[in-house]
């Protein structure tokens, strides 16, 4: 058993082979040695995998344990009457056979592991062998899985051996490959939990919202309760006016175009809270371009936009990002921070609104800022906090930014308000790729 | 003829050794089973050369060495032992011991043989030319 031998079976044989050579060595080691001592020839049958449990019919037993890199018991089990036969001790009684029989296979033992183990201890870490024991009669080993040979004699006579070894200290390289797979296991274990906590966080989240949205309910029926009651009493006059005939086609238009106002600020309402309850987890990763996403976002506010006279600056930087993204989500994203924008700019003077991306790498910082006068100090900590708002109430219920940054953190990412800027500004910051085997 | 002290916990091995080195024309004065005993023997039998085993009980060879040399600074001995750990091997020479035997070179008669003509007789030499001067 060379030391190379010895180091390349450690790191690509497995367990039980290694268990298998170790025992043939340890055979071969042993039926040379008694060759030599006594001049009888021995032979080694072929090694097989056992269950050492098995082992405790014959009556002397003499075993070996050594520890260290190797960790595991080399037993020696025969019957007196064969022993006698081996080790020429015909002619003695049983005491003394007995006696002599333990005293030469543990010394044998002894020698054999010694030798074996002698090129190991120089290669890896110590090895103790402890004194051999010698036992008489049943003996009950663990079950242990053990790698088995038998030294025959001329066929009349056996000594079987049997090598076992510690399978989990089986050897540094082993054990150390046998505790990464359990960490494999264990990490597996801890993603599948990861998976559940997070699919529950996700489910006490929406509880959340929902709880939350009950509280806001009261509040929300009463915002919307007041446009209703003016749509009615708009209704009414209508109808008196009609019946009466007190009333001209521009009156009707007047009070009909205060029907519809108000219907849409009920429908705004009522948008901003689908929104808000929506669930696009499910959306997957795609490669989009940055531009692209922001245009999506801008679409739906066209309209409002030119109505109100807003110059949106559309950075030439976005066009040259493609990024990893869910990009219905990101969309929203940029839909809340230019409904927010729009809202603050609508009393500027110069109303203008300003994307634009800076390549930081692997990752992208996306700028979204108006010409608004920027976030008063005393709000600045609570602007992210949902149900915030420092819009009046039935404008906006104050969950845009607290929906952002759960994006935005869903993408590895996260959403800042430059509190220093002399206006209003946003900075996103998002990986440009997602890290490998990301949820969904 | 040159005196031997032997110590092993084998009687097996005791037997081993003292065949073969009658066999080699020396003199086995003394067989101990432990450490205790090779010291009250070394006592009373003067030998020339103490074959002397590691691994044993009630003192171990490491601890009979260093016996050994405080009562005989000159003393020859010679380990004995299953395992060749070159650490103890080491350790061993440094303690004071003039050479290092494995067991396994002294299972057969004829690698014996070849185990005293190459360590026991070598030493043996020495001693009777540091006890001469």
């Amino acid at each position: 058993m060379s030391p190379n031998r010895v180091r390349a079976s450690h790191s690509e044989i497995p367990a039980e082979t290694q268990l298998l050579e170790s025992a043939a060595t340890f055979a071969k080691a042993l039926a040379r040695l008694l060759q030599s001592m006594f001049g009888k020839e021995l032979n080694p049958a072929e090694t097989g995998l056992d269950e050492l449990g098995k082992y405790s019919r014959h009556d002397l037993m003499v075993s070996l344990m050594f520890t260290g890199s190797f960790y595991g018991e080399f037993i020696l089990s025969a019957n007196l009457q064969q022993v006698q036969n081996i080790l020429g001790l015909s002619g003695s009684t049983e005491i003394e056979t007995k006696e002599q029989a333990a005293d030469i296979l543990s010394e044998l033992l002894n020698i054999v592991a010694g030798e074996c183990f002698s090129d190991l201890i120089n290669e890896k870490t110590k090895l103790t062998l402890t004194a051999p024991k010698v036992f008489f009669g049943v003996v009950k080993f663990p079950k242990i899985k053990a790698a088995k040979t038998t030294l025959n004699f001329e066929g009349t006579a056996a000594i079987d051996c049997v090598l076992y070894l510690d399978r989990m200290k089986l050897d540094i390289d082993t054990s150390y490959r046998s505790a990464l797979g359990e960490l494999g296991v264990v990490n597996s274990d801890l993603m599948d939990a990861l998976d559940k906590l997070q699919s529950q966080q996700h489910h006490l989240i929406q509880a959340e919202k929902m709880v939350a949205l009950g509280t806001m309910a009261a509040g929300v029926a009463h915002e919307i309760n007041t446009p209703l009651s003016t749509i009615i009493m708009a209704e009414q006059q209508m109808k008196e006016a009609l019946a009466t005939g007190q009333t001209d086609a521009s009156g009707l238009f007047k009070m009909l175009s205060v029907i519809e106002t108000t219907a849409h600020k009920i429908s705004k309402i009522t948008k901003s809270l689908r929104f808000y309850a929506s669930d696009t987890r499910g959306e997957a990763f795609e490669i989009k371009n940055l531009e692209f996403v922001v245009q999506e976002a801008l679409h739906p506010w066209k309209e409002a936009l030119l109505k109100k006279n807003i110059r949106v600056i559309l950075d030439a930087s976005l066009s040259a990002i493609e990024m990893e993204c869910r990009p219905i989500q990101l969309a929203q994203v940029f839909y809340d921070l230019i409904n927010n924008s729009i809202y603050a700019v609508s009393e500027c003077e110069n109303k203008w609104i300003r994307i634009k991306s800076t390549d930081l790498g692997n990752e992208v910082a996306v700028s979204v800022a108006d010409s608004g006068e920027g976030i008063p100090l005393n709000v600045q900590s609570k602007v992210f906090d949902p149900f915030f708002t420092t819009k009046k109430f039935g404008e906006g219920i104050g969950l845009g930014l607290s929906h952002a940054r759960g994006i935005l953190s869903g993408h590895g990412g996260t959403i800042e308000l430059m509190g220093y800027s002399k206006n209003t500004e946003f900075v996103l910051i998002l990986p440009k790729k997602q890290k490998q085997n990301k949820a969904a | 003829m040159a005196k031997i002290l032997i110590c092993d916990d084998s009687r097996f091995m005791l037997t081993l050794f003292e065949k073969g080195l009658r066999e080699a024309g020396l003199d086995v004065v003394g067989k101990a089973a432990d450490g205790l005993e090779c010291l009250a023997l070394y006592k009373t039998t003067q030998p020339d050369l103490v074959l002397l085993d590691i691994t044993m009980p009630n003192m171990d060879g490491r601890d009979c060495l260093k016996e050994l040399i405080k009562l005989d600074p000159a003393v020859q001995v010679i380990m004995v032992t299953a395992v060749g750990d070159e650490a103890v091997k080491k350790e061993c020479l440094e303690l004071g011991a003039k050479a290092f035997v494995p067991k396994s070179k002294l299972s057969s008669p004829d690698s014996f043989k070849q185990a005293v003509a190459e360590t026991v007789l070598p030493l043996l030499k020495n001693s009777r030319e540091s006890k001469a001067s």
